[in-house]
C-alpha cells in the first residue's frame, strides 16, 4: 500500500473525532475508549471485564453508532446455543409450496458483536463464536459464509457473581486481542454520568466515520515500520511471560503458569503499530510495546496458585517484566 | 540522500557520543588504578615490593592507555548513536530511519523527513554530557587517598623493600658503568680485536651476573672476580706491547741495553742503559753519530703505535743531528735522553692504569666499593658491631680528628709531637645490621635474628689497634746537631689487644683502609698494582 502523508494525518484526525464523538457518552474510561478503538483498527476483539453498571454495553454500543457500523448485541445465558449465535438452516416454502433449508443468519452477522456476559453461556456456545472472531467465518452444516468486513467481537464479562458460570477456555480467551479492565469512574465521573443520563435524556451521536474507511485505516496501520532493537523488546518481553524459559525473571518463574502465545506477540505489534499512529509517528517506540503490553497480555498470562493466594496480578507482572527489560 | 542527511546529521552526535565513552571509560580505568593501587600498597606493608610509587606511577599510566585503547575499540557506532540520541524522547524514530535506509517506499521517506525534522530542530548534542560518573569518581578519590595514607604506615616489609630500592640502585649504576666501559672498549684502537672480544666477554659475564638479584657481598666477590681477570688481560697486553717495544729497540746497537732493561722489568736497568747512550754519544766520531741519529729516527718511525716513545726518539735523533751540525754543547741531548728516560719508566711503572685499560680498572674499583658499602643492607633483625675509627690530629700538644669508617663513625685521638704530630684515634659504636647508620666498618657488626648469611667465613684474630683504639708511645729519633730529635707517634697494645672477626670482615676493613691509603698518599703506580692485586688475591 502506497501511503502519503495526507493518509497518516487523515488517520490521526478520525481517531481524534471518533474519541470526542464517543466521550460524549461515555464519561472517562479514556483508555479503555483508546484500547477498543485501537483494537478496532487492528480488527481485533475485546474481552471486556467490569462490575456490573460501568457502562461497559453503553460503550459498545457507542462505538457502533459513531463508527456507522452494523451492531448486534447478544446477551449469553447458560440456555443460549450455538444456533442462537450464528444462525440455522431452517424449512422454508418457495413460491411453488415447495420445502426447502434455507440458512438463517445469527446475530453474529454484523460488524460488531457485543456478546454481554459471555461467561454466562456453556463452553459449547462459547465456543460457536471461535471460528467467527479468528477466521472471520461461520460453518453452519456443510456451508461456510463469510463475515462482513470489519468484524469485531466485544464480549463483556462479570468478574463476580461467579456462581453458574463458565469462564473462558484458553484457546477462547487467546481470541481476544485485548482484554480491558474497566475501572470504576471517579468522583468528577460518576457525577458526570449521574448529570448526563438522568437530566439530559438522550444523546445524539453523529457517524464520524465508516466501516470502509476503518478497513482502509487498518491497512495504513499495517505499513508502520517497525526497528529491530523495538521488536527484539517485544519478542523478548513475550519469552520473559515463559516460566520454562531460563532467562526468564524470577518473578515469571514464582508466580507464572503459562505464558503468553505467538498470538500475543502478534497483537502486541499490531496494536502498537496503531499507537505509533494514532500519536502521529511513523515508527513504533518502546513505549508503544509498553503501551500495548498491559491489554494484551493481561489474558494470556496465566498465574498459578501461588500468584492468586499472594494476590498478584497479570498487570503486576507485566510492570515487573517490562522494568526486567529496560533495565538489559 | 535521506539516509545521507541523517548521517550528517549524527556525524557530529556520534563523536560527542565517542567523547562521552572515552570520558567514561577513562574514569573507569582510574577506578580499576586505584583499586589495584590500594590492594598494591596493602600488600606492600605485608611483603616487601620495591617501588611501589614507582610500579604505582606505571599502573596509571598503563590504566589509562587500557582506557582509551577500550575506548577505541567500544568506539560507537552510528546506530548505538542513534539509541542514544532516540533516549531523549525521540521515540526510536533515529534508530528505524537507519533500518529503513536504502528503503524508498512512501512510509520509509515520510519516516525519515520526520527523524530529520526532529534532529534539527534541537540540539542533542548539548543533550550528550560528558560529566563522568560522579559515584566512580568518588570511590576512585577514595581509593587514592587511601593508598597515600596507608603509604605512610610504617612496616618492617617497607623497610626491608627500601633497602632492597637502594641495592638494586647501586646495581642498576654498576650495570651503567659496565656498559659505558664496553664503550669505550669498543672505541679503543689500540686494542686487539681478540683482546676486546675478551674484556667484553668479562663485562658481559659480570652484568648478567648483576643482574640477578643477588646479595651485595656476592656482587662485589664478581666484580672483584671480573677485575683480576680484566687485569690480566691488560696484563698480558702490556706485556705485548712491551715486548714489542724491547723487540724493536733491539735491533738497533744503541737501544740494544735499553731493551734488555725492559725485558727484565728493570726501570733501573733501563735508566742505567739510557744514562750509558749519553756516554757513548761522548766518544762518537760525526759519522757514528749521522747513524745512531738515523737509527732513532727510524725507531721512531717503527713506535708509532706509543706516540710518546716514538716521540721522545725522535727529539733525541734531532737533538743529535743539531749537535752533529753546530758542535755545540750537548745540553739537548741532556734533555731528550732525561725525557727519554721518564717516558721508558714511566711505561714499565705503570702498565696497566694508563689509557682505557685503566680506567676500566678504575670503574671497576668504584663499582666494588661502592657495593661495599651496602654490606650489611640485606640483614634482618639486629646486630651490634664494634667500629673502629682513624682520627688524624695536626699541631702541637694536642690533635683531634674523626675517625673515618663506614656509616657513621666518629673516633677520638690525641697525638703529641713537636712540629708536627700525627694523632690516632679508636672509635668504638654500635650499628644495627638493617642500618647503614651504625658507626664503624659495616662489615664489623654480627648479626642475628633472620638475617641471610652468604658464607661461614673462618674467624681470625684482629688487633684493635688497627687505626683505632690503643695506647699510644712515642719513638725518638737520633739527635741532632741542634739537639733535636724527630719523634714519632705510634701505638702499643692497650688491655684489649683485639677480637676474633670472620675472614671476609678483617679483609674489607683492611682493604678499604689500605685503598684509602692509595687515594691519598703519593705511591708509585706499579706499587699501588701490587697492593691492589695483593688484596684481590687474597679473596
Amino acid at each position: 500500500m502506497d501511503i502519503k502523508e495526507q493518509d497518516v494525518k487523515v488517520f490521526s484526525s478520525k481517531v481524534n473525532e471518533i474519541k470526542d464523538e464517543i466521550g460524549k457518552a461515555i464519561i472517562g474510561q479514556k483508555d479503555v475508549v483508546e484500547q477498543v478503538l485501537i483494537a478496532i483498527l487492528c480488527e481485533g476483539n475485546v474481552l471486556l471485564e467490569g462490575v456490573p453498571g460501568l457502562g461497559k454495553t453503553q460503550l459498545v454500543k457507542t462505538i457502533g453508532k459513531v463508527l456507522s457500523l452494523d451492531f448486534s448485541r447478544i446477551q449469553f445465558t447458560p440456555d443460549l446455543m450455538p444456533a442462537d449465535v450464528v444462525g440455522t438452516n431452517i424449512i422454508a416454502h418457495d413460491e411453488d409450496g415447495a420445502s426447502k433449508f434455507i440458512f438463517q443468519k445469527g446475530p453474529i452477522f454484523s460488524n460488531i458483536v457485543l456478546a454481554d456476559e459471555i461467561n454466562r453461556a456453556t463452553p459449547k456456545t462459547q465456543s460457536a463464536m471461535l471460528e467467527a472472531m479468528q477466521e472471520k467465518t461461520v460453518t453452519v452444516g456443510s456451508n461456510t459464509y463469510n463475515l462482513d468486513k470489519p468484524f469485531f467481537v466485544l464480549a463483556t464479562q462479570n468478574p463476580i457473581e461467579m456462581e453458574g458460570t463458565y469462564p473462558l477456555p484458553e484457546a477462547q480467551m487467546d481470541r481476544f486481542l485485548f482484554k480491558l479492565d474497566v475501572k470504576f469512574p471517579n468522583a468528577s465521573e460518576l457525577a458526570d454520568i449521574v448529570n448526563i443520563t438522568t437530566v439530559k435524556g438522550d444523546i445524539k451521536l453523529s457517524k464520524v466515520t465508516t466501516g470502509k474507511e476503518i478497513v482502509d485505516m487498518a491497512n495504513i496501520a499495517k505499513e508502520i515500520p517497525i526497528a529491530k532493537p523495538v521488536m527484539e523488546y517485544a519478542m523478548n518481553l513475550i519469552l520473559f511471560t515463559h516460566p520454562e524459559n531460563q532467562v526468564s525473571p524470577d518473578i515469571t518463574k514464582r508466580y507464572v503458569r503459562f505464558g503468553s502465545s505467538p498470538r500475543g506477540a502478534q497483537a502486541i505489534i499490531k496494536a502498537a503499530r496503531v499507537k505509533a499512529l494514532m500519536e502521529g509517528r511513523y515508527n513504533v517506540s518502546f513505549d508503544d510495546i509498553a503501551y500495548a503490553a498491559y491489554p494484551v497480555l493481561r489474558h494470556r498470562i496465566i498465574l498459578n496458585f501461588e500468584a492468586v493466594s499472594d494476590n498478584i496480578t497479570s498487570d503486576f507482572i507485566i510492570e515487573e517484566l517490562i522494568k526486567e527489560l529496560e533495565k538489559k | 540522500m535521506l539516509d545521507k542527511k541523517i548521517l550528517e546529521l549524527l556525524k557530529p552526535l556520534k563523536f560527542k557520543y565517542f567523547l562521552k565513552r572515552l570520558v567514561k571509560y577513562l574514569v573507569m580505568s582510574l577506578l580499576l588504578w586505584s583499586s589495584a593501587s590500594f590492594l598494591f600498597m596493602l600488600v606492600s606493608r605485608i611483603v616487601p615490593i620495591t617501588f611501589v610509587w614507582q610500579k604505582i606511577g606505571y599502573l596509571i599510566l598503563i590504566s589509562i592507555i587500557i582506557g582509551i585503547i577500550w575506548t577505541m575499540i567500544k568506539r560507537p557506532s552510528y546506530r548505538e548513536t542513534a539509541r542514544l540520541i532516540d533516549s531523549f524522547g525521540l521515540k526510536e524514530r533515529v534508530i528505524t530511519s537507519l533500518e529503513l535506509t536504502h528503503d524508498e517506499s512512501n512510509i520509509a521517506k515520510l519516516q525519515k523527513e520526520d527523524s530529520i525534522n526532529i534532529l534539527k530542530s534541537d540540539n542533542f548534542k548539548k543533550s550528550i554530557s560528558l560529566k563522568p560518573p560522579r559515584r566512580i569518581l568518588l570511590v576512585t578519590i577514595v581509593l587514592v587517598l587511601s593508598t597515600a595514607l596507608v603509604g605512610f604506615i610504617p612496616s618492617n616489609s617497607a623497610k626491608q623493600a627500601k633497602e632492597l630500592e637502594e641495592n638494586k640502585t647501586k646495581v642498576d649504576e654498576a650495570i651503567d658503568k659496565i656498559e659505558k666501559v664496553e664503550e669505550k672498549v669498543e672505541k679503543d684502537k689500540q686494542l686487539s680485536e681478540i683482546d676486546k672480544e675478551n674484556i667484553k666477554k668479562q663485562l658481559s659475564e659480570l652484568k648478567k651476573k648483576m643482574s640477578k638479584p643477588e646479595n651485595t657481598d656476592e656482587l662485589q666477590k664478581e666484580i672483584e672476580k671480573a677485575k683480576k681477570k680484566i687485569e690480566n688481560i691488560a696484563k698480558k697486553i702490556e706485556d705485548e706491547k712491551m715486548n714489542d717495544i724491547a723487540e724493536k729497540l733491539s735491533r738497533k746497537d744503541i737501544t740494544k741495553k735499553i731493551a734488555e732493561a725492559i725485558k727484565n722489568k728493570s726501570p733501573e736497568e733501563a735508566a742505567k742503559a739510557i744514562e750509558n747512550i749519553s756516554e757513548k754519544l761522548k766518544g762518537m766520531s760525526k759519522e757514528e753519530l749521522e747513524k745512531v741519529a738515523e737509527e732513532l729516527r727510524e725507531l721512531a718511525e717503527e713506535l708509532e703505535k706509543n706516540p710518546e716513545l716514538s716521540e721522545d726518539l725522535k727529539e733525541l735523533s734531532n737533538a743529535i743531528a743539531q749537535n752533529i751540525g753546530n758542535n755545540s754543547s750537548n745540553a739537548s741531548i741532556s734533555q731528550s735522553l732525561s725525557n727519554l728516560s721518564q717516558t721508558v719508566s714511566s711505561l714499565m711503572n705503570s702498565p696497566i692504569t694508563s689509557g682505557t685499560m685503566g680506567q676500566i680498572m678504575d670503574q671497576l674499583q668504584q663499582m666494588s666499593a661502592t657495593m661495599g658499602n651496602g654490606n650489611n643492607n640485606n640483614g634482618q633483625g639486629q646486630g651490634q658491631g664494634e667500629g673502629q675509627g682513624q682520627g688524624e690530629g695536626q699541631g702541637q700538644g694536642q690533635g683531634q680528628g674523626q675517625g673515618q669508617g663506614e656509616g657513621q663513625g666518629q673516633g677520638q685521638g690525641q697525638g703529641q709531637g713537636q712540629g708536627q704530630g700525627n694523632g690516632a684515634g679508636a672509635g668504638d659504636g654500635t650499628s644495627n645490621g638493617s642500618d647503614n647508620n651504625g658507626s664503624g666498618s659495616p662489615s664489623s657488626g654480627s648479626k642475628d635474628g633472620s638475617e641471610k648469611e652468604v658464607r661461614d667465613y673462618e674467624k681470625i684474630f684482629t688487633p684493635q689497634n688497627l687505626g683505632g683504639e690503643g695506647y699510644s708511645t712515642q719513638i725518638h729519633d737520633d739527635v741532632d746537631n741542634d739537639g733535636q730529635s724527630d719523634i714519632i707517634q705510634v701505638k702499643k697494645f692497650g688491655d684489649n689487644p683485639g677480637t676474633s672477626l670472620p675472614y671476609n670482615e678483617v679483609l674489607n676493613t683492611y682493604r678499604e683502609e689500605a685503598y684509602d691509603k692509595l687515594g691519598n698518599e703519593e705511591i708509585p703506580a706499579n706499587m699501588k698494582e701490587t697492593v691492589k692485586r695483593y688484596f684481590s688475591e687474597l679473596e
